[in-house]
């Protein structure tokens, strides 16, 4: 189970309550389930609850485990693991350059 | 049926309890004869409304909580709905009637401002009014409002909806808004949506001069593109593939339907069309579209399927490029924690 | 910078790498199967969330006929007993405002509390005041506007309790909401399943795909016996299309290697490997363990939460004096569902299966979830129809 969501914390009324912002402007009043929440800190949200944090550092960790399993892969089918990876991580940082540029 | 079963919202959804109820308890009990007038449609097929020779005849009852929301109201709903569904026939409307019923203790300024908007969709597009009812039921039967509209229309040329191998189905604008505006009042989501009800006027325009290549046109409502879309598909016995990519969708209906786990799919739209025409017309309905002021998109195709068994499905190519069966929406359509 | 937007753009709606990914599923398939001498591989996940973006994204049509992606006991629509649903009943029924998530709402009692009441939604059709909520704090707050006597029907596993737990911690419940638990807890489960296969006929499971929200609170070291203990490889993954085709990947190179000693971490955007410490502790605080009752199963012992002492004025169970009668067998004569839960069986094993247990009227609990087996195998078909779909539409 346990739907979860991203979002942007907007607002802290107390150490319990929260108030985050969804994406477009979608407001939710949530309970902090986290130490030490920060005004826009990135968060997950459950239920109406805070239950961890997001960061871009961690968002890039992902990807890096991500290419170390297609690299192991690669290895395993006979195909040139770096030539894999170096496909993968441009294409991802190829999404990411994109981005970036729509937002300025 | 057992002796106790009981109505349940969901009964209500649009989808496909709704289509089981109907099915069980009113069109089987008729014969076909009196199902429709002769060589007219009626309730033999489900469609935006019925056709009397060149008449476009359509009811509605609309309720909804709350009754006023960001980007209209109850009132506006229930003459632009009605108005939708005449123009989705392919009639031009000519007149509406209304029938309202409140409960005991309904404030009076709430009443007067309902109908205010009723009657400024009216003025707008310069549609008479002109017959109705009005009844107040007690408060411990009913809570709330509930206008149900008729809506007359004349058509040269209807639109019965029946869709071909080779249709490209396209949406005139972004889909799910009105059900996510709604959904976000219901569940104390904050959201600076508006509501996309209104009426779809400038569509007869295309109609009209397109009038030999609309093979369906429909504004999905309750039960949203999916409930649409699956009925197109049992009506025809085609397949319909949709790109999950191509269908439009506000960012912030994005969030709200990711918040509760609601498919934005089955979300209803009060202000867009939802069109099937053969696909070398597609551009030049795009272009008109445009014209018209709309931000269209095609979103799939019509295909007769290779294997029978997948007749009468809509099957989705997902945003991770895998394929489902799009359904008709089923049950309530609540908000989930898993 | 606009995190939500970039997760959404790189897992996704990734497409490109799903592909890939997908293709490199295919590549490493045969060589694991030579390896281990496997027929098929079969992959658990423990989480009604997992199962919803498999399904919801088309995952299986991704994979080639020998994976085999199939839910664990994850989904607590399915597995809350029916007793509990019953318990809600009466209460909604003798008055009470009865709060729950939206997803309980339509979960049948396997006898009627009366006739035509075998649901809250039911219930509510007769009359209750039954309330769908998002969030424990949206009924607290509604609970304080009108002051009646309300319960909270509390479901939910280890990431749903915090939310509950930090709220009794700061004492903000309203004295008129009780708190019916429902809690349960994820491993213990696992572990029975897990058991349950080793012992069965069916190919046994070969993979697990660890619950990834669960895992923000318990870290992903809470999955290390499936390693450790059974020599099953498992990962933690996160919900995107993208996650998930990693975790399969990441089980197929395990499976090959044979190397791994801990639970691999994909979903490490958001998941620790020693969780959310603060979460736990306020469990701890609130909360202390119980044996509870799995639907169709029975009782598994330390596999449940429920409100310590200090909180037992919030405690519906006790306040009202509900009695926890033993477990007595909750399905429908017939009914596999218990062993679709645990993956033993198929849907299609089960002689009730599209016969008397169908979507539109659901005997067992798998039908009854849109997440259930029974309900995705009904709507979607096996995998095998899943496969011959996709032919039909490329291009």
């Amino acid at each position: 189970m346990c739907w979860a969501v991203p979002a942007k914390v907007i607002s802290i009324e107390s150490d319990l309550i929260a108030t985050v912002d969804l994406g477009g402007n979608t407001i939710k009043k949530v309970a902090v389930g986290v130490d030490n929440v920060r005004l826009g800190d990135f968060v997950m949200v459950h239920a109406g609850v805070i239950i961890s944090k997001l960061s871009k550092e961690e968002v890039i960790e992902n990807i890096k485990f991500i290419a170390e399993q297609i690299r192991e892969v690669s290895e395993i089918t006979g195909e040139d693991p770096e030539k894999t990876v170096k496909e993968y991580t441009d294409s991802m940082y190829k999404l990411l350059g994109q981005l970036d540029e729509k937002n300025g | 049926m057992r002796k106790m079963d009981k109505i349940t919202i969901a009964h209500g959804n649009g989808g496909k309890e709704t289509q089981q109820l109907l099915q069980r308890y009113l069109f089987s009990k008729l014969p076909e004869e009196l199902k429709r007038t002769p060589g007219g449609v009626g309730i033999d097929y489900p469609d935006d409304g019925a056709l009397v020779s060149n008449l476009v005849i359509s009811t509605d009852s609309h309720t909804v909580n709350p009754y006023f929301f960001p980007g209209g109201s109850i009132g506006k709903l229930a003459v632009s709905g009605t108005l939708n569904d005449v123009i989705m026939m392919g009639g031009r409307p000519t007149a509406i009637l209304d029938s309202i019923i409140v409960s005991e203790g309904f404030p009076l300024p709430s009443l007067d401002k309902i109908i205010d908007d009723m009657i400024s969709v009216l003025r707008e597009y310069k549609i008479p009014l002109i017959g109705g009812d009005f009844k107040v039921i007690p408060s411990d039967s009913m809570k709330g409002i509930v206008i149900n509209t008729v809506g007359l229309g004349i058509s040269k040329r209807p639109i019965v909806d029946k869709i071909r191998p080779g249709d490209s189905i396209i949406v005139t604008g972004p889909i799910g808004t009105h059900g996510a505006v709604i959904a976000a009042l219901q569940y104390g989501i904050g959201t600076s949506l508006e509501s996309d009800a209104k009426p779809l006027m400038k569509l007869l325009d295309l109609f009209e001069k397109f009038d030999q290549d609309i093979h369906a046109a429909r504004d999905p409502t309750r039960g949203g593109l999916a409930a649409t879309l699956n009925e197109w598909a049992q009506l025809s016995g085609e397949m319909i593939v949709v790109e999950e990519k191509k269908i439009p969708v506000l960012e912030e209906v994005k969030s709200i339907s990711s918040m509760t786990g609601i498919d934005p799919l089955s979300l209803a739209s009060e202000g867009v069309g939802v069109i099937a025409l053969p696909s070398e017309k597609e551009n030049e309905v795009l272009e008109e579209l445009n014209k018209l002021g709309f931000t269209p998109a095609v979103i799939g195709r019509v295909l007769n399927p290779k294997d029978i068994e997948n007749n009468s499905l809509v099957i989705l190519r997902t945003l991770a490029g895998g394929t489902r069966i799009l359904e008709m929406p089923v049950g309530d359509i609540v908000p989930r924690i898993c | 910078m606009d995190l939500p937007k970039e997760i959404e753009i790189l897992f996704r709606e990734n497409s490109e790498l799903a592909k890939k990914l997908s293709e490199e599923i295919s590549k490493l398939t045969p060589k694991v199967i030579e390896k281990t001498g496997l027929e098929r591989i079969k992959i658990m996940n423990f989480c009604g969330t997992h199962e919803w973006t498999t399904t919801h994204y088309g995952i299986r049509s991704l994979m080639p006929e020998e994976v085999e992606l199939i839910a664990g006991p994850g989904c607590p629509v399915c597995v809350t007993p029916s007793s509990d649903i019953k318990n809600m009943i009466k209460l909604a029924m003798d008055g009470y405002v009865v709060y729950t998530f939206g997803d309980a709402y339509k979960l049948p009692t396997v006898s009627h509390y009366k006739e035509g009441i075998g649901s809250l939604a039911s219930a509510k059709a007769s009359g209750a005041d039954v309330r769908i909520v998002y969030s424990f704090v949206d009924a607290i707050e509604d609970a304080k506007t009108h002051g009646k006597p309300s319960v909270f029907f509390g479901l939910g596993f280890e990431t749903t309790a915090p939310s509950y737990a930090v709220l009794f911690k700061k004492e903000v419940i309203p004295k008129n909401l009780m708190f019916y638990s429902s809690l349960k807890l994820t491993a213990p489960a696992a572990i029975y399943a897990i058991k349950i296969h080793k012992m069965s006929k069916r190919s046994p499971v070969s993979g697990v795909i660890g619950p990834g929200h669960v895992s923000t609170i318990v870290g992903s070291k809470g999955w290390d016996f499936f390693p450790e203990e059974f020599g099953i490889p498992a990962v933690v993954s996160g919900f995107e299309p993208v996650d998930i085709l990693t975790a399969v990947l990441t089980i197929l190179k395990d499976l090959y290697t044979g190397k791994a000693k801990l639970t691999d971490l994909e979903y490490k955007r958001v998941v620790t490997r020693d969780g959310n410490i603060y979460a736990q502790d306020a469990v701890r605080e609130i909360f202390r363990t119980t044996d509870t009752i799995w639907r169709g199963i029975g009782n598994i012992p330390n596999s449940g939460l429920d409100l310590r002492d200090p909180f037992k004025e919030f405690n519906a169970k006790l306040q009202l004096n509900i009695k926890e009668n033993p477990w007595d067998y909750d399905l429908p004569p017939g009914c596999k569902c218990n062993e679709v839960t645990l993956g033993t069986a198929y849907p299609t094993d089960c002689p009730l299966f599209m016969k008397a247990c169908t979507p539109s009227r659901p005997w067992g609990p798998c039908m009854v979830s849109l997440e259930g087996s029974c309900a995705v195998w009904a709507r979607f078909g096996s995998s095998q129809r899943v496969l011959n779909l996709m032919k039909e539409v490329r291009e």
